[in-house]
């Protein structure tokens, strides 16, 4: 197993937490991990990739991820050229839609979430943006099989602080369970 | 009494384990496992995650440091240099133009053969601004005298730090050490990191005890007063023996770390892939080194004989285990970051004046590569061997 999942969001939303949080959860199942950023002039809003990597041993690599096998994007409305990059047939892409027609035109295993509408219902909300982080991890685990959601919750508890447990752990529950297929195949 | 008699309370693991950190953390975990006395902090892109975790540490009560907030970070190395002085534990960690601006007390702490160690993340120097890793700022220090590490990880980092206090601190050694680490590659990348229980840290290190004066307010002595050219030729020469001497003990100190816990990160430098058959060996270090382990093996696979070196001490410099390791080779690789203007890669340069020593004289092959961050691929590394080989058909 060699896993490489690229998160996009924007400056603010919480994808650097969401790649330590996946990380986290795969380590609890034994596997070896990197969570890491692109880092330049921190900006809120501006788009941002965070990288997961999951492994059976030690991981050597240590350049940027060029062939994501999973791409998760936490804001709707981030260019699709920005997230399309380096997709193969392979590779899942999760994104937080509302409708899944919204897709880019490209060959991958597809699945759609609502996750702002969950965040709207839990009020995860920081600085007036709605944050869907925690609630991409569930997404990703159940799009992907790569991590158990009891291992993401866990991974939630490790890597929040004890007062936002609980909508957190709510935010990836809801994300896991509402995750969909794209129906129209690949 | 020295300030290490005050056993300071840092509160470290019971038992083993694992933690997911960046590299900063790492080297903030193992300031506070070493039990460090002192710490002066003036935090610097990217290394400011380092000191942050420490003062965090401090604040809540986990680590017993002193913690001296300074105005710049000359004044910091000022702070540890008093602080060591005195006979205390000291450390910081700084980058770039944090360090070249501590450059001349880098210089100090060695000459006064003080062991203070810092925590380096390696990034590029300005013009034009850049945060991203290279390893110019501390390499250009190399002949200070100061003992200079290159890790290849996060984990390599933590344990790292341990071994150089207990290399710093032998009697035979008494010089400072950085260790060093890749910005962001390294410095902000979280990784798993295990950490052994506190009491065998302890038993491990042990606590700095010089045999040499210190200042002591109740005992004082006056020092480095002028020295004329026979004293201070014997001074320089005494460090110009201690700095080899310090070969051995850190191999020493390396294999000792190995059996208390069971990893080995290479000592002077470490090896992959190399056998009697090898004739490509590919020199590199720090963060692009692990990922040069990579290529070592996708070479193997279509049939080149070819190993890596990766310099994990750059002074004191491991001439004599390079010229044994490249004995029979064909072909000599250097994938390196940091050059020397107008001449060629730090590392390079280095090696290839051992190697003049040495009866074999192999081919050697010269890229610098991974400037201001940048990605070297295992691939693109493979196939810059690949290239350098097929000049020679």
């Amino acid at each position: 197993m060699f896993e490489e999942i690229r998160w996009h969001g924007r400056g603010g939303q919480g994808a650097v937490t969401s790649a330590k949080i996946l990380a986290e959860a795969a380590h609890r199942e034994g596997k070896f991990v990197q969570a890491f950023a692109f880092y330049g002039a921190e900006r809120r809003g501006a788009p941002v990739e965070t990288y997961t990597r999951i492994a059976d041993s030690h991981i050597k690599r240590h350049s940027q991820i060029y062939k994501p096998t999973v791409v998760a994007v936490l804001d709707p409305a981030l260019p699709k050229i920005l997230y399309m990059k380096g997709i193969t047939e392979d590779s899942t892409l999760i994104v937080n839609f509302n409708k899944e027609k919204a897709f880019p035109d490209l060959k991958c295993k597809k699945h759609w979430i609502d996750a702002t509408q969950i965040a709207i219902d839990l009020e995860l909300k920081i600085a007036d943006s709605y944050i869907t982080n925690t609630i991409m991890t569930g997404a990703v685990a159940k799009a992907t099989g790569l991590v158990k959601l009891d291992s993401v919750l866990d991974a939630i508890k490790g890597q929040l602080n004890e007062r936002i447990w609980d909508t957190n752990l709510e935010a990836a529950k809801r994300g896991f369970n509402e995750t969909h297929p794209y129906s129209k195949g690949v | 009494m020295t300030v290490s008699d005050k056993s300071p309370k840092s509160i470290g693991n019971e038992e083993a384990k694992t933690f997911i950190i960046s590299g900063n953390y790492a080297a903030a975990y193992a300031a506070k496992m070493a039990r460090i006395e002192v710490v002066a902090a003036y935090p610097i892109t990217p290394s400011t995650d380092c000191v942050e975790k420490v003062s965090e540490f401090v604040e809540d009560g986990v680590m017993g440091a002193e913690l001296i907030k300074v105005e710049s970070e000359h004044s910091v190395a000022g702070a540890l240099i008093g602080a060591s002085s005195t006979g205390a534990r000291t450390f910081s960690s700084t980058s770039a133009h944090g360090l070249l601006y501590m450059a001349e007390l880098v210089w100090w702490a060695a000459l006064a053969r003080l062991p203070v160690v810092m925590s380096i993340v390696n990034r590029e120097l300005a013009p034009a601004w850049s945060i991203w890793a290279q390893t110019q700022d501390s390499m250009s220090l190399r002949d200070s005298g100061i003992i200079q590490y290159y890790c290849k990880n996060a984990q390599e980092v933590f344990d790292t730090l341990l071994m150089a206090y207990k290399v710093s601190e032998h009697e035979h050694v008494y010089m400072p050490s950085l260790v060093c680490q890749d910005a962001y590659i390294l410095s902000h990348t979280n990784a798993q990191v295990d950490m052994p229980a506190q009491k065998d840290v302890d038993d491990f290190i042990g606590t700095y005890n010089p045999k040499h004066f210190i200042l002591d307010p109740k005992n004082p002595v006056t020092h480095s007063n002028l020295s004329y050219p026979q004293h201070y030729r014997q001074k320089r020469f005494n460090i110009m023996e201690s700095t080899h001497r310090a070969k051995q003990i850190i191999k020493d100190v390396c294999a000792d770390y190995k059996k208390r816990f069971g990893r080995f990160h290479g000592d002077l430098v470490d090896t992959y892939g190399i056998d009697k058959k090898t004739k490509h060996i590919i020199v590199s270090h720090s963060s692009i080194a692990e990922e040069i382990e990579l290529s070592v093996d996708m070479l193997k696979k279509k049939g080149y004989d070819a190993g890596l070196i990766r310099i994990r001490v750059l002074r004191p410099f491991p001439d004599e285990e390079l010229r044994e390791l490249c004995k029979n080779i064909e072909t000599i690789h250097f994938i390196e970051r940091a050059p020397s203007y107008g001449y060629k890669g730090i590392i390079a340069i280095d090696t290839m004046a051992a190697l003049f020593e040495s009866e074999n004289r192999p081919k050697a092959f010269h890229h610098i590569e991974g400037l201001s961050g940048m990605d070297v691929t295992a691939e693109y590394a493979a196939d810059l061997i690949e290239k350098d080989l097929e000049t020679l058909k």
